[in-house]
Formats: C-alpha cells, sequence, structure tokens
C-alpha cells in the first residue's frame, strides 16, 4: 500500500510545478559535469588525470566507432552473462535446498552466511592459474561471487513463506506441486529479484576487476591498457560506458522479474 | 574405398602442413617497450614466418602475471620476466626454465623529476621523495642501488606503474617519478619533465643479467622443436633491429612517437650488448639479491639453480 | 517433487518455541557436523595434495599452508596487515555510513528525487567503482586515505537504497497513530518513522560493510598500499602460495568475525529498543 501511494503521490508532483523527473535526472547530470569541470580546471589536481568532459565525450566517440571496441565489449558481455547464470542459478539451487530442508538449512547455510562477506578477489591468483589467462578465471571468479548473494536471499526468500498461507494450502488439500506453485514461487519473486540485481552487479564487478588484473580482452582489460599508456580520457569512457551498461541491466532486471498483476517488486 | 580416400588425404596433408605456420603464444609485460619489440618487429619483418611461426601476444600489466600465464599453460613463453622473481618461483618448486636472457644491466630504467621543481641534477635529490614501482621490483634495486652509489639520503615511495608514478610526480605527491622508454618521452621533448638519474649509473648493476625469458618444463618438453625455432628467430629478430631502420620504423609506429625517438630509445637507452641473449652474467649477485629480497629462504649457489636454465639461443 | 516441504504445524511451532526436542542418538547437533564437514575437507585435500592428485605447487598442502601461516605471524606481516585493513573497512564503514543514511533520506524526503535518482544509485551498486583508482590516488595520494574514499564509496550506494527501503517501508498505520496524537513533523520522524525503519537501515549498514571490507580488499589488491589485500597479492607475486593460501583463509576468517561482531550489535542495538 505505501508503494502505491508513493506512486501516486509521485505522479502528481510529476504534473506540479517546473520539476519533473527527466528534468530533475538533467539537473543532476549537470551538475555531476559543472563539479567535474570545475575540479578539473582549478588547478588544484594534476590536469591529466581530470580531463576536459569535451575530451571524454571525444574518447567516447571514437572508441563507439571503432570495431576493437565491440569485440571487448562481447567478450565482458559473454563472461557476465555466463557468470551471472552459473553462479544465480547454482545460488537458486542452493537457496531452495537450504531454505527448503531444515537440516541442510541449520548444517550448510552458516558457511554460505559467512563466507558471503569474503571479498572473492583474492582467489584470483588462484583462479588464474587453475584457468587460465582467458574468460575461464574471469567467468570463475564472476560465478563464485554471484553464487552467495542468491543463495542466501533465496533461502530467506524459501523460510519466509508465510506459515497463514501454507495452511490455508493445506485446507485446501493442495499437493507439494501445487503448493510450490501456487505459495512458493509467487512468494520468491521479490527476493529472487533482489538477488538477480545483486548477482548481475557482483558479476559485472568480478569479471572487470580481474579482466583489469591480467587478460587478454575485455573492458577491464581495455580500462587498464589506456591508462597504462596514459589515454586516461580514453579509460574513463570505458568506465562511464560500463556504468551505463550496468544501470540499463538493473533497469531490465526491474522490468522483467514482474509476474502480471503483481506489485511492481522493488524500487 | 574409403579408407584409401583417407589414406590420400592424410598423405596430402603431410605434404602440406610445414607449410601452415605453428602458433606461438607469448605473455608480454608492458606495450611499447624496445626490449619486446621484437614481437611486432619480427613479425612485420617476417623473420618469425621463416621460421614457420605465428606469434600471438598476450600483454599483461607486470612481471608476476607473466608467469602466472605461463604456469597456466595460457601461454608458451613468458618474455622479458624478472631474473629475481623467477629464481624465487623455482626455489619454491614452479618447474619454471629460463630459455633465454632478455637484459643485461640497467641502461633503461630513468627518474624525472617536474621542470618546474628545481631539481636538475642527482646532488639536488637530498631529502626528497623517490618513486620505485613496488616492493621487490628491479626498480626497487636499482633505486637503492643509485642512493648507495651517489651516497645520498632520500625517501623511497612505492608509486606503481609508469603512469602511476607519472600522477605521483605531476600531482606533486613524490619529487622523482621512474620510467622506460617510450613512456614519458614526448613530456621530456615537450620540456614538461626532465631527467634526472639513470639506471646506467650504477656500474655494479650493468654486467648483471635481470630480466630473462621462461618457459615450463612441460612446455619445453612437448614443444621443443618449436622453441628451438622461435629462440633461433629471436637472435636474428635481434641482430635486425639493430642492423636495420625499418625495424626503427616499426617500433615508432608501434610506440606512437616519432623514429627520432625511437632511435634514441634504441641507441641511448638499450645498447646492444645489453640485450644479448645467450648468457645469464652476475648469477650469483642475483642470487645474493633474491636472498636480501626475500625471494628465496636461504642463501644459494649457482650449482643449486642449475635445473632452471636452458639456454635456446643458437 | 516427492518430498514433503515444511508446513507450520503447531507441532513445528511449539517446537521452534519450546525447543524441548529430545536429543536422537546418533543424530549429531549441527555444529558438529559443520566441523566434521571441514576436517573431512582438509583431510581430503591434504592426502590429495601429497599423492600428487592435486598439484601441491599451485594448491599445497594444508600442511604447508598452516607452516607458511606461522611464518606470516613470525614475520609480523600478517598482524600489521590486519591492522590496516581493519581500520580501513571500519572508516570506509562509518563514512558510508553516514552519507549513506543522509542520503537515504534525502531519496525519501524528497519524493521527486527518489524517484528520479534510485535507479542510479542502484546502478552505482553495480559499477566497478574500484577502477577509479587513479582519480583517487591523484586526490588523496597513496595512502588509506585512498582506500578509505573508495571504500566509503564502493558501500554508500547500498545503504543508500536500504535506507530509502526502510524509511519507505513504514507502514501508514504507524504514521496515522502519530497523526492523532498530534505530534510535530519533527517527533513523528524520530519517535515512529526512524524506528520502525531501524531494522532495514540495519540491514543496510551490515550490507555497507560487508562491501566496504570487499573493496577495501580490492583496492588493496589492485594499489601496492599495504593491508590483507596486498600482502595476498604480494605472496602469489612472489609465488610464495602456501603463504598466500593462509593470507586467504585468515582474510575470510577475519571477515567472519567482522560479520559475526556486526550481527551481534544490531541484535543488541534493536533489542534495546
Amino acid at each position: 500500500m505505501a508503494a502505491v501511494e508513493q506512486v501516486k503521490s509521485s505522479y502528481a508532483l510529476q504534473n506540479s510545478g517546473f520539476w519533473t523527473v527527466n528534468r530533475l535526472r538533467i539537473a543532476g547530470f549537470l551538475t555531476l559535469l559543472t563539479l567535474w569541470e570545475l575540479a578539473g580546471a582549478s588547478g588544484l589536481f594534476f590536469r591529466g588525470i581530470l580531463p576536459s568532459s569535451v575530451l571524454i565525450a571525444k574518447a567516447l566517440i571514437e572508441l563507439l566507432s571503432s570495431s576493437a571496441f565491440y569485440v571487448h565489449l562481447a567478450v565482458t558481455a559473454i563472461e557476465v552473462l555466463v557468470s551471472f547464470v552459473l553462479g544465480g542459478g547454482a545460488g537458486v539451487a542452493a537457496g531452495l535446498l537450504l531454505g527448503a530442508s531444515k537440516r541442510a538449512g541449520d548444517i550448510y547455510e552458516p558457511f554460505i552466511h559467512y563466507l558471503a562477506p569474503t571479498p572473492k578477489i583474492v582467489f584470483l591468483p588462484i583462479l588464474l592459474v587453475l584457468f587460465g589467462v582467458g574468460m575461464g578465471s574471469k567467468i570463475a571468479l564472476g560465478t563464485i561471487s554471484a553464487f552467495f548473494p542468491m543463495a542466501l536471499n533465496i533461502a530467506a526468500g524459501v523460510r519466509q513463506v508465510s506459515p497463514v498461507l501454507l495452511r490455508v494450502g493445506k485446507t485446501f488439500s493442495l499437493t507439494p506441486a501445487q503448493t510450490v506453485k501456487m505459495i512458493y514461487l509467487p512468494a520468491l519473486v521479490p527476493p529472487l529479484a533482489t538477488g538477480l540485481r545483486i548477482a548481475l552487479g557482483i558479476s559485472i564487478v568480478g569479471c572487470l576487476l580481474s579482466e583489469y588484473k591480467l587478460a587478454k580482452s575485455g573492458l577491464g582489460f581495455l580500462a587498464g591498457q589506456y591508462y597504462e599508456s596514459f589515454h586516461v580520457a580514453h579509460m574513463l569512457a570505458v568506465l562511464i560506458f560500463i556504468f551505463v551498461c550496468a544501470a540499463l541491466g538493473n533497469v531490465l532486471i526491474e522490468r522483467f522479474v514482474r509476474l502480471p498483476g503483481q506489485r511492481p517488486t522493488g524500487k | 574405398m574409403r579408407k584409401s580416400w583417407v589414406l590420400a588425404a592424410s598423405a596430402a596433408l603431410t605434404f602440406v602442413t610445414p607449410a601452415l605456420a605453428e602458433t606461438f603464444k607469448l605473455a608480454v609485460p608492458q606495450r611499447g617497450l624496445w626490449e619486446t619489440a621484437f614481437v611486432e618487429i619480427g613479425a612485420a619483418a617476417g623473420i618469425f614466418k621463416k621460421e614457420g611461426i605465428d606469434i600471438e601476444p598476450l600483454y599483461t600489466r607486470g612481471g608476476s602475471e607473466t608467469v602466472q600465464a605461463v604456469l597456466s599453460g595460457s601461454v608458451d613463453l613468458a618474455v622479458s620476466n624478472g631474473l629475481l622473481g623467477t629464481i624465487g618461483a623455482y626455489s619454491k618448486g614452479a618447474p619454471l626454465r629460463v630459455t633465454g636472457a632478455s637484459m643485461t644491466g640497467t641502461p633503461d630504467a630513468f627518474w624525472y623529476a617536474r621542470t618546474d621543481s628545481g631539481i636538475k641534477r642527482v646532488k639536488d635529490i637530498a631529502g626528497k621523495k623517490i618513486g620505485f614501482s613496488q616492493p621487490g621490483s628491479s626498480t626497487h634495486l636499482i633505486v637503492q642501488a643509485l642512493l648507495d652509489h651517489y651516497k645520498i639520503k632520500a625517501e623511497i615511495v612505492p608509486s606503481g606503474s609508469p603512469s602511476g608514478s607519472f600522477t605521483m610526480t605531476m600531482s606533486k605527491q613524490i619529487d622523482l617519478g621512474w620510467s622506460v622508454p617510450p613512456f614519458r618521452l614526448q613530456e621530456i621533448a615537450e620540456g614538461k619533465v626532465q631527467i634526472v638519474m639513470r639506471g646506467s649509473e650504477v656500474p655494479s648493476l650493468q654486467d648483471q643479467t635481470v630480466r630473462v625469458h621462461i618457459t615450463t618444463a612441460q612446455t619445453l618438453a612437448r614443444k621443443r622443436d618449436l622453441m628451438v625455432r622461435f629462440h633461433r628467430a629471436l637472435a636474428a629478430t635481434l641482430d635486425y633491429a639493430y642492423s636495420n631502420d625499418a625495424a626503427l620504423v616499426e617500433y615508432a609506429k608501434m610506440a606512437k612517437i616519432t623514429p627520432e625517438l625511437a632511435r634514441r630509445v634504441r641507441d641511448e637507452f638499450h645498447p646492444k650488448a645489453n640485450m644479448q641473449l645467450k648468457e645469464i652474467k652476475g648469477l650469483q649477485q642475483s642470487l645474493d639479491q633474491a636472498l636480501q629480497f626475500k625471494n628465496i629462504a636461504k642463501a644459494m649457489k649457482p650449482e643449486d639453480v642449475k635445473g632452471l636454465f636452458e639456454i635456446l639461443i643458437p | 517433487m516427492r518430498r514433503r516441504l515444511p508446513v507450520a504445524t503447531d507441532q513445528a511451532v511449539s517446537d521452534a518455541v519450546i525447543s524441548t526436542k529430545p536429543f536422537r542418538p546418533g543424530r549429531l547437533p549441527a555444529w558438529a557436523m559443520r566441523l566434521l564437514v571441514i576436517a573431512g575437507a582438509v583431510g581430503l585435500w591434504e592426502v590429495c595434495a601429497r599423492i600428487g592428485w592435486i598439484n601441491p605447487f599451485t594448491a599445497p598442502p594444508p600442511s604447508g599452508i598452516w607452516d607458511g601461516f606461522l611464518r606470516l605471524l613470525g614475520e609480523g606481516e600478517i598482524a600489521r596487515a590486519l591492522a590496516l585493513t581493519t581500520i580501513e573497512a571500519f572508516g570506509a564503514a562509518a563514512l558510508g555510513g553516514v552519507f549513506g543514511i543522509a542520503g537515504g533520506y534525502l531519496l525519501h524526503r524528497i519524493k521527486l528525487a527518489g524517484v528520479a535518482f534510485t535507479s542510479w544509485v542502484a546502478a552505482a551498486a553495480s559499477a566497478p567503482l574500484v577502477l577509479l583508482y587513479p582519480l583517487f590516488l591523484v586526490i588523496f595520494g597513496r595512502n588509506a586515505g585512498t582506500i578509505i574514499a573508495m571504500g566509503a564509496l564502493g558501500c554508500m550506494p547500498a545503504i543508500i537504497l536500504k535506507t530509502k527501503e526502510g524509511l519507505d517501508g513504514v507502514r501508514p498505520v504507524l504514521l496515522n497513530v502519530g497523526k492523532t496524537f498530534s505530534l510535530t513533523a519533527r517527533q513523528q520522524f524520530w519517535m515512529i518513522q526512524f524506528p520502525a525503519a531501524l531494522p532495514v537501515i540495519f540491514t543496510g549498514i551490515r550490507i555497507g560493510l560487508l562491501f566496504a571490507i570487499i573493496n577495501v580488499v580490492g583496492v588493496e589488491f589492485l594499489i601496492a598500499v599495504g593491508g590483507l589485500g596486498y600482502l595476498i597479492a604480494n605472496l602469489g607475486d612472489r609465488f610464495d602460495y602456501p603463504a598466500m593460501y593462509a593470507g586467504i583463509f585468515f582474510v575470510v576468517l577475519v571477515s567472519i568475525a567482522f560479520f559475526w561482531i556486526t550481527e551481534r550489535l544490531e541484535r543488541w542495538l534493536l533489542s534495546s529498543k
């Protein structure tokens, strides 16, 4: 209900006064741009590291019009997608098992719970030697990273299914399969959505950082190469591109993970 | 009937195959260095093709990463690797083999300061902050040796890659940054920074092989013929690079500098004698330094690391 | 799916509440099972590494790792690295917490801003902010300050989002109660809204600490300033794999400890409300 009221009031705001959502976003963007330019021109910092937005824009255009860039983009995209699917999928499976079985959950969930905050990048040297320098090690790191938040979210989601609903199901004599379909699955949509967003974000960061450290190709590798040759504007252009893609990815998940008739999940 | 087709086809193939080039994968730290430019120079001059080799370089951003690449089997050879690190890994059981020398002496490294800092000569660096890459690196070794040699006290600060060091110098976080050509040559030509001291000024380091080419025992056993052919082509490329100006043009294109600067990089910063491939010089000195920098746990003599070296240069 | 899913029967509920389950012989408590699993894994690793089924250079046997750990302790490296990483992680979480809660409050209070910018913040949470380190190095220098700043930036999006979620999710029923008591807006906020949002906000801070540790160790891994991340990267560079694995396990232990502490803290703070 709170969500519906909020949406209503935001629509109301959208139609009153000068500020609309889009105008506010443009204003926000322009403010950031201005701050950047001021910081660069102020002379307080080494200008080489804070190139003007004009230079960054030019670099971005150069990047987007070179075919080599798209090869790197494809490599990173594949790495992220595969780790997201593998890690997320394994996480969902593990989460379901742990949430459904009290015994399994009691024994094994603490492992996942306490390993989750470990920075997975520390495993990178081992993964590099095991899986080589190509996409394999990046996918491995992305998968391991994405597994944990998804497993925890799903396990918590399974356990949080309201006992009231389950009793209602029992009075209707639902079969286990029907229970899953009509009670568990809808209840799992919000944690699944949250898990997907977190898993995507973590896969992206994991793949990019490992590309930056040691890789043959990919956007992280490209950013590193540009920094080494001190083409800072190009490095920043790559990072901006990544940021925009991550934003789009988030928006897609938000739109997709919504069963018909349900309230929009997450805001 | 089908069987004879297969036999005929495979017979035909055995005649065709030698003409197809074999892929040779290299891990190369840092793109643009003259020391590793043989990759592009040799490829452009067709020297590797003549030995039936197709080079596939993998550019990394540091020394240990090239070793990781060769250990994982992703590449056949890790080029231009620090000898101390190699000895350290070997002493811990890594199945590495050194197949050739890459750099003897330290003529390429240099330290520079902003032109507006007033630091022009070595005597000006007393008490200042001097950058090197990271603890245990060759620049760490060289900068300490330089300070010892000149008997000057100054503070040394890890500053990362040439880019990182440049950023710190221009942000006045350190007074001297380190670099190797071709990096910073443009800024020097533009008068933004000036060279204050060079690695070549330490006499004790000039007869020591500091970087080598390495592979693993397994790769060497499996691909010995390919390895031998590669090293033959490598030696030929080196001769070519120092006798033919076309090599300079190719390098200038790759490093995005003028051919004149390219000549300076080759002749001033990489004298041919330092680029010799066959001999690992000053091994005992390297072993002593490896102990000092904790690459190895116990003192070692050349006999102890005999198994590490298998020079393939003709 | 043949297996019967757990259903909240009266028996199950009272079992959970009263915990008078009789100890069934042959069924070990969960913690014992966990120890068994760990011991089994370690034993298996030791044997495989010694026989050579696992490459002992790249995956040294646990006994070698233990030696490496003792070596690190003896040289004092690990204590120093631990101290530095701890200070940086808590500093980053504190900074990120302060700005994150403030940001989340703003996005909640100014509804239009919330609608406009929440997706930007969510995108920032998925972006590799760590790769902006050259910029931070220039501004803060090659020291712990950079790492704390980057850690703070890394955990802010999560805290902002959770704070906003918490404040947004306060049930209108509670707010209406406040109105019937004619509370001022300020009283309304501090007496009803904030306390009601606190559980979610605390989840945000816990997630924030998680992200702070991950970002801090990640940055340490990439830039050689010090701390556990650097230690692990350096040991890997030196091919001292036994000590590197020891370092990795140590990081795991440390993050477990941090997590446990913050969970206890959260429980204590919430229970005293």
